[in-house]
């Protein structure tokens, strides 16, 4: 049964966030009013120490780690926002609690945003992050590579990009609700959930996925921007999660088969009527169970 | 390393930080294995009132594999690690004598836990006790993580420091027995349901409480449309609000104050037929 902080979050997402996406707003407008929602979170979650040390060189990435705490675990984290909006401390307190619940540190990488920047800017960041995580020391088998929404076809993406250089991989992928396919096939759960999903529209989906390839919708396909035409073979575990009632269900569903098919231990939680992005939202219950399963993931895959 | 793939056993000629490595990896790959199982006794419980009838068994196996490894091997195995410390360094033993009582408490739990389960009708799962034991398999579920998380914490902060060669030496003797959570086909041979279950492309996970039937989905649906449907015509009203008083804002003459009164009643007329008509139309 749904809680009823998850019931409230939707019905207010349905009425704000879901209107707000689906309507014909610019892309200040919509990072102001997303912004918005950014004032429900602190700057810097209890307990943290945010760090910026080893910085990128175009973008901004922080350090989250637990005061006092020492571990080898490392979760490099691609935050959301269809790629041209974000929510800096959302990401940073939902992170927070995935490093404490799996006695981790984290990188939070703030790849560069499309219009402005459209791929492969923040792409590179991602992956430039990755090799300055291997240049400072970190054994691959202690990083664990995290997204959510659009974050989550980022991080698969890099896989793939991390793999095609020839870098070692690391051990394992959390993919939060991805974004795997750009092209916005209209059929599977883009359509059967789309009067269910309480936080996306695909409405204008179509202008806000041109901006992040610069209006060259023939880069739609490339498995960088869209993984789920990717060759998964080669990659590490992969762990997704999604709500059920998501129009972005079967993008993990179609990369979890694609995945197995090439060899890849790969599987898919699909949590009972859960909105978007729910694992970030830390009133609700359902995210606190998530971010467990997560870092159950975690303990798995670096021991 | 990969989990499950420990280095080769250590002999008597190996150096004391080679046997500590192996000996605590041993000990990581126990509770990668753990945290595994943990996952899917959380999917399993919550479903546990809705379809008793599959949980059930994976969470039988699930009980029985954590009592005939987790509470058996892997928590003997700490605790001989626990008493050599505190042999060595009294001080770092006092942070462990609460994970020592954790253990006892964590496998009567366990039995206590099984014992109900299997006894349990299905009935009575799809009613109260099921509610009762699903919330009990998630507290066991929580204070395992949490004593899991104490635990590394100890780990990280000085066995290998503390302890010395002859002391690995004792520790590696008879831990031979490996987690079967840490490969899928030794598992299937003796928790089969189990190994099944984590071997699915897809698991269903749901909120707390969730029982067969209670919700139904065609009111639940119809409530969401009409919630969007009022949200969108809501936002729509807003704008409308906001570009009349812009408008009313720029007035300088009275011309010009007939205009927008004019172009105010339009808007304003176009939206209420929209408001009455709209919701009939979806």
């Amino acid at each position: 049964m749904v809680s009823w902080q998850t019931t409230t979050a939707s019905l207010l997402s349905r009425l704000t966030v879901k209107q707000l996406l689906q309507r014909d707003v610019s892309v200040e407008k919509l990072r102001g009013q997303i912004g918005a929602i950014e004032r429900l979170f602190p700057q810097h979650p209890p307990g943290f120490e945010v760090a910026h040390d080893h910085p990128l060189p175009n973008c901004d990435a922080d350090w989250l780690r637990v005061r006092g705490a020492r571990t080898d675990r490392v979760l490099l984290h691609f935050p959301g926002g269809a790629y041209v909006v974000r929510l800096p401390n959302m990401e940073r307190a939902m992170l927070a609690r995935l490093c404490t619940a799996a006695n981790a540190r984290a990188r939070i990488v703030f790849y560069r945003l499309a219009p402005e920047h459209p791929f492969p800017a923040g792409h590179e960041d991602c992956i430039g992050a990755y090799e300055q995580l291997l240049a400072l020391g970190t054994a691959p088998e202690q990083i664990v590579i995290s997204g959510i929404s659009a974050g989550g076809g980022m991080a698969l993406g890099v896989l793939l990009a991390i793999r095609d250089r020839g870098l070692p991989p690391p051990a394992g992928a959390i993919l939060m609700s991805p974004l795997t396919d750009l092209t916005d096939p209209h059929d599977g759960s883009r359509v059967s959930n789309a009067a269910r999903d309480p936080v996306l529209s695909h409405r204008r989906g179509l202008e806000m996925r041109a901006m992040y390839v610069a209006g060259e919708t023939g880069s739609m396909v490339h498995p960088y921007v869209s993984p789920v035409f990717g060759d998964f073979t080669g990659l590490p575990p992969l762990f997704f999660q999604a709500g059920s009632t998501e129009i972005l269900l079967d993008d993990s569903r179609r990369c979890v088969e694609r995945a197995r098919a090439a060899g890849v231990a790969a599987e898919l939680e699909s949590w009972k009527e859960m909105p978007h992005g729910w694992q970030g939202l830390p009133f609700v219950p359902e995210s606190a169970r998530a971010i467990e399963h997560c870092a159950d993931f975690v303990r798995e895959r670096c021991p | 390393m990969k989990p499950g793939a420990a280095k080769r056993r250590p002999t008597s000629r190996t150096s004391a930080s080679d046997a500590a490595d192996w000996f605590m990896r041993l000990l990581r790959d126990d509770h990668a294995g753990l945290s595994r199982v943990l996952r899917e006794i959380d999917a399993q419980q919550s479903l546990l009132q809705s379809s008793p009838e599959t949980a059930r068994p994976v969470l039988g196996e699930a009980m029985r594999y954590l009592l005939v490894y987790q509470h058996s091997v892997h928590h003997p195995r700490e605790d001989r690690l626990f008493a050599r410390i505190r042999g060595r360094e009294p001080g770092l033993y006092r942070n462990m004598s609460r994970l020592v009582r954790e253990h006892r408490t964590g496998q009567q739990q366990a039995e206590a836990l099984a014992g109900e389960l299997s006894r349990a009708t299905l009935a009575q799962l799809r009613g109260r006790t099921g509610e009762r034991l699903a919330k009990q398999l998630q507290a066991y579920v929580q204070h395992t993580r949490a004593h899991m998380r104490r635990e590394e914490a100890v780990f990280y902060t000085g066995s290998e420091r503390v302890l010395r060669a002859s002391d690995w030496a004792v520790l590696m003797e008879g831990a031979e027995q490996r987690d079967p959570a840490g490969d899928l086909a030794r598992l299937a041979a003796r928790y089969p349901r189990l190994a099944a279950r984590l071997s699915q492309p897809e698991r269903q996970v749901s909120g707390a409480g969730e029982t067969h039937g209670r919700t139904c989905d065609g009111a639940q649906h119809f409530l969401e449309r009409i919630v969007e449907t009022y949200g969108m015509l809501a936002q729509e009203t807003i704008e409308v609000t906001r570009s009349n008083l812009a408008e009313l804002r720029r007035v300088r003459t009275p011309l010009a104050l007939l205009r927008t009164v004019g172009s105010i009643r339009t808007r304003s007329a176009r939206l209420a037929a929209r408001v009455v008509t709209h919701p009939f139309r979806r």
